[in-house]
């Protein structure tokens, strides 16, 4: 069943696999309430040690509580996405790491301006990668564009 | 503290094992002219610890319950009593643990950077891609192998300057000592990981950095918050950002997920003296004169280390795929330089001390909007 990109049922499904995924434990905790920002939406995931939790649609209000939002443009959701699904994990060029660097804006930032908070996304960097890295299970539409698997 | 006794009749309390009284009576009636029960005199019996969330099981923070979980300002005792335990009459100071102020080492972060630290298992011999760290062009593994030996002698660096630490810091503060035993295995296995990595195609170590940051955080002697913020987050700022470029222009799988790796272990290390720093100052706001003699001091150092080529040009050669992409890759050095400057500035303005009017003039030409803070929250 395909599942359309950008929606709750995507971010939940991800959340689903990551829930049963022994080895994403092996990457450690993840303590943290993340919202993945595409365009103007904002999907929300708290992450409470090894479960991935509460995933839903959120405003930009909402966006100032979380520790951090990961913002990319659709056309790098889409690109990430597609990596992902052609190589089972991102290459070098679509981590969320390199994603967040090579650009002069870096792609997460704490709305609040609080730099700990902001600062999770490394602590947890491994086990958000291999969080992304498992929407290589999803089967994904992209909102107007055509099925990828 | 208030000694809270079990107030149970004698009665109605199970009875002690036959042998109780006879292999340990004697030693708590020492402390006790009624009883040797212990249940009598324990300064909290009846005290129970329940998980606090059941996902992460029972943590180092569920246990600080009642008088266990109370964290005093300053502790009474220079020994290696645990935190709610009963002191032995008569017993003197062991010597060392002269850090006994919460002020000076405390962070209410640090049972739960433990945890994770705990958690998050892995290891360099295992959990890397080993066989994909070959192929790489000679004088770009020479590059690698230059890189590797800095962040070696920087991991030597920490696991010697903690350890240096580890008799002062009073045991009492159970959970920032529990985490930094952490942060010195994080260190091993950084040494480990990137020891490894130099030695994986003949390049080996190559040559000692300049090491004068390495020198006065050895040889810090002010205290261990001026200790951390040398080594957490000077340094760790600076190691952070150096990883943090690593797992995107490594030139192997292998080098962009141990330096995947080591940065989420370096940003636990951040995240204690960030929270420290900051507790620290709301308690003690008049020290903060002497952070700012001591990062005057550490920064000078920088800016000498700063000053050798060697660390820069090693890194060019790696972010530019070799010697031939060295310009390109300097371009990339210098939005590192600017990103670990940038970083380490606004870690200092979370955690209280704002930096940027001051800071060192050889690292003053990297700074972003020079006139503004980032603000903690």
């Amino acid at each position: 069943m395909a599942h359309t990109f950008p929606s709750v049922e995507w971010f939940q499904a991800l959340a689903d696999i990551a829930n049963g995924d022994d080895d994403l434990k092996k990457f450690g905790t993840l303590d943290a309430t993340v919202v993945f920002k595409v365009a103007e939406q904002h999907y929300s995931v708290t992450f409470d040690i090894l479960q991935a939790r509460d995933v839903h649609e959120s405003s930009a209000d909402d966006a100032l509580e979380a520790d951090f939002v990961i913002e990319l443009s659709p056309e790098k959701w889409q690109g990430m996405i597609d990596d992902i699904q052609t190589n089972g994990r991102a290459g070098r060029d679509w981590t969320l790491n390199t994603l967040d660097m090579i650009d002069d804006e870096p792609i997460h930032k704490n709305l609040g301006q609080d730099g700990f908070a902001a600062d999770k996304f490394h602590r947890y960097g491994p086990t958000l990668q291999r969080f992304m890295d498992n929407s290589s299970q999803l089967e994904t539409e992209f909102a107007g564009a055509a099925v990828t698997t | 503290m208030v000694l809270t006794r079990d107030t149970t009749p004698r009665e109605s309390r199970p009875a002690l094992p036959d042998d109780f009284a006879q292999r340990f009576g004697a030693q708590f009636a020492e402390l006790s002219a009624e009883s040797g029960d212990p249940r009598e005199f324990s300064l909290q019996w009846g005290t129970r610890a329940k998980p606090g969330n059941p996902q992460a099981g029972l943590t180092i923070d569920d246990i600080n319950v009642g008088l266990y979980g109370h964290i005093p300002d300053r502790a009474e005792s220079r020994n290696r009593i645990p935190r709610g335990a009963i002191a032995l009459k008569g017993v003197t100071d062991v010597g060392g643990y002269s850090v006994c102020d919460a002020h000076r080492l405390w962070s209410d972060q640090a049972g739960q950077l433990y945890e994770e630290a705990i958690q998050s298992r892995w290891q360099t011999a295992t959990d890397l891609p080993w066989d994909t760290g070959h192929g790489v062009p000679e004088d770009v593994e020479l590059a690698v192998c230059q890189v590797a030996t800095e962040l070696c002698q920087q991991s030597q660096t920490e696991i010697e300057a903690i350890s240096k630490w580890f008799r002062e810091l009073n045991p009492i503060y159970h959970e920032v000592k529990l985490h930094l035993a952490c942060n010195v295995f994080d260190a091993a296995r950084m040494f480990d990981g990137y020891y490894k990595r130099a030695m994986l195609n003949g390049g080996g170590m190559l040559l000692e950095s300049t090491g004068y940051l390495n020198r006065i955080i050895q040889e810090c002697y002010s205290g261990w918050t001026e200790t951390s913020t040398l080594l957490h987050l000077v340094r760790g700022s600076f190691t952070h950002t150096i990883l943090r470029y690593l797992t995107t222009y490594g030139p192997t799988q292998l080098d962009r997920e141990l330096a995947g790796r080591c940065l989420a272990d370096k940003t636990r290390h951040i995240a204690y003296a960030m929270d420290h720093l900051r507790f620290s100052f709301s308690k003690a706001p008049e020290r903060a004169g002497a952070y700012a003699i001591s990062l005057v001091a550490a920064e000078a150092q920088v800016a000498r280390d700063e000053a050798d080529h060697v660390l820069w040009e090693a890194l060019a050669v790696i972010f530019g795929g070799g010697v031939r992409g060295m310009d390109e890759g300097m371009e990339i050095v210098k939005r590192l330089r600017r990103d670990w400057v940038n970083d380490y500035l606004d870690r200092m303005a979370w955690a209280g001390v704002m930096r940027r009017a001051g800071v060192h003039p050889a690292l003053r030409q990297w700074i972003e909007e020079p006139d503004t803070e980032a603000v903690g929250s």
